[in-house]
This record gives C-alpha cells, structure tokens and sequence, in this order.
C-alpha cells in the first residue's frame, strides 16, 4: 500500500503515513475551514490500511494548533484505529506530543486520552 | 469625497480611543485568518498568549465564516461563505475580542439558551460539556464546541448580546476576553 504524504501549509497540517512500518503522523497547524474535506483522504487511507488485520500501529501528534472542527476529526482517527485494535487484531498505540509550556496542548491530549481506551502517551518536548 | 475623508478619520479615530488593533469586516478566509496569526504571535510577547488569542480568533472568525446568515459569494472557493465583522482591542490587562454577524431569527433563541448555559458551567463541567459534544454527530460542518472551546481557552464568561434587525435577521454580538496574565500565577 502506497504512503500516505501531505505537506503542510498556513492551515492545514503536515500528514506522513507510513504504509510499511505503521507510523502515522501529523503535525502542525490544522484550522481548514473544512476539515472533512481535508481529513476524507485520511480516513479512506485509514479504513483501506486496516482492512489487513494484526498491524502494529504507532499514531503520533505533534500538533501546535487545530480548531475544534479538527479536534472533532482527530477523534474520528482514534475511533477507527480504536476499533481495528479491539476487533481486527491491530495492535495501536498513541504518541501526544505537546510543547513543555503548552498547556492546552497537553490538556487535550488529556481529553482523548480519557476518551480513548488505547495506549496513550502524553510526551512533553 | 471629504465627507467620506471625514468618517474615515473619525472612524480611525474612534477605533484608536478603543484600543482597536484589528478590525475587520467581509468573509474571514482561512488565508486571511493565517496571516492574522501570524501578526498576532509576532506582537503578543507570551507565547501561550498570543496561542490562546489566535485559537480564539479562529474559533470566532469560523462562526461567522459558516453560520453568518448573511452570505457573499466567493468566487476562489466556489461556494458562499459568511460576512461578518471582528474586532481585536489591546488593553493593558487583557485582550478583547468580538465578532458580530447576523443570525436567523429562529436560531436566536437556541443560541441565547446555549450562551447561558455554558456561562453557568465551572472550568470541569466545560471539559465534560466539551468532551461529551464532541462525540455527538453533527448536521453541519463544524464540531459545534466552538463557544464551549472559547469559553475554556479564555477562563473567562462568553459576553453577548442579541438584537433583533428585522423580521428576518437578528444581529449577535460576542466577546471573549482573554487574559494577558495567568489567572493561576
């Protein structure tokens, strides 16, 4: 399966999917005035990328900002992975990045962690 | 022609006495809105700051964006976007900022149950209020949490105001106001 590559711009963030070792990344900036447009090709890269069961998975934010719309998206992420680990074997674990002195950021992480019953690291940079 | 001079001065001038230092009325694209943030964290000094003002500002500026009901047509995105006006003012102790746009008349009372509920709500039940929305499917295109999200970032009350215009349309005015200094510290 091909890799997933977006580059990010002003708003929208920076996406590296990597199809062969299972590290999924974004970063940046997310604040499109709409996300679903953005995050379709995400999920229909993620629904595809599960569709193979017993994959080790490493979901990794390294975000400085989203919007709530984004924030609502990030969360649909976490729900499909979430399913593939509970019901096709996958094995997923979530990397939060947030900057030190970035308080909402690790707030947020906080909030999925609480939301999300898989692994989940809060790792402050 | 000098009286246009002249409301533009006293327009200036006005902004001036109220420590404006945005303002902005028409379709706040996300371009507009990146370069907005950007002036912002060049001018605010603390980083979490000028974080928390830009997270607001976008929240606002998308509001009007998708829910203004007064629409322009814009021709690079193909599709209509919402026309309102925003405001940044710059006081010593804290920031300012407002947006205002027309609504439905049949929204506003909604809207107003909506502004006073979170307004009722401690710093803890907001992140349940928050979390517990964004869970729940919505018919439109955002997440619906930008008000609870606003209220959060600021630690402060949403400060509105709705005002009927015509039979139609009502006018809501919102400000968030933004410490420049940590409430804990």
């Amino acid at each position: 399966m091909q890799n997933l590559l977006i580059e990010a711009y002003d708003y929208v963030p920076y996406v590296d999917f990597q199809a062969d070792t299972g590290e999924l990344t974004i970063g940046g900036e997310s604040y499109h005035e709409y996300t679903l447009e953005f995050f379709e090709p995400i999920f229909e890269w993620l629904k595809e990328y599960t569709q193979e069961p017993n994959r080790t998975i490493t979901l990794n934010f390294r975000m400085s900002y989203f919007n709530t719309s984004s924030s609502r998206r990030f969360l649909e992420i976490m729900n499909i992975l979430q399913a593939y680990h509970f019901n096709n074997g996958g094995s997923v674990v979530i990397n939060w990045y947030y900057e030190k002195n970035d308080l909402d950021m690790l707030e947020s992480g906080e909030e999925y962690a609480e939301d999300i019953q898989l692994e989940f690291n809060l790792i402050p940079y | 022609m000098s009286d246009e001079k002249t409301t533009l001065f006293k327009y200036f001038r006005d902004m001036s006495q109220h420590e404006v230092i945005l303002s902005f009325k028409g379709t706040i694209s996300q371009e507009i809105l990146a370069d907005v943030g950007l002036s912002l964290r060049t001018r605010l000094s603390s980083y979490q700051n000028s974080k928390k003002t830009f997270a607001v500002f976008v929240e606002l500026a998308q509001n009007i964006y998708h829910h203004s009901a007064q629409k322009e047509f814009s021709i690079s995105k193909g599709r209509p976007a919402g026309v309102g006006v925003l405001l940044i003012q710059n006081h010593p102790e804290h920031l300012v900022l407002s947006s205002g746009n027309l609504i439905e008349n049949f929204k506003v009372e909604g809207l107003l149950e909506r502004c006073a509920y979170i307004n009722t709500l401690s710093e803890e039940d907001l992140k349940d209020y928050y979390v517990k929305q964004r869970k729940r499917p919505t018919g439109g295109v955002g997440a619906n949490i930008g008000l609870i999200d606003m209220a959060r970032r600021s630690g402060n009350p949403l400060e509105y105001n709705i005002t009927k215009v015509d039979e139609e349309n009502s006018f809501f005015a919102l400000s968030i106001r933004v410490n420049k200094f940590d409430n804990e510290a």
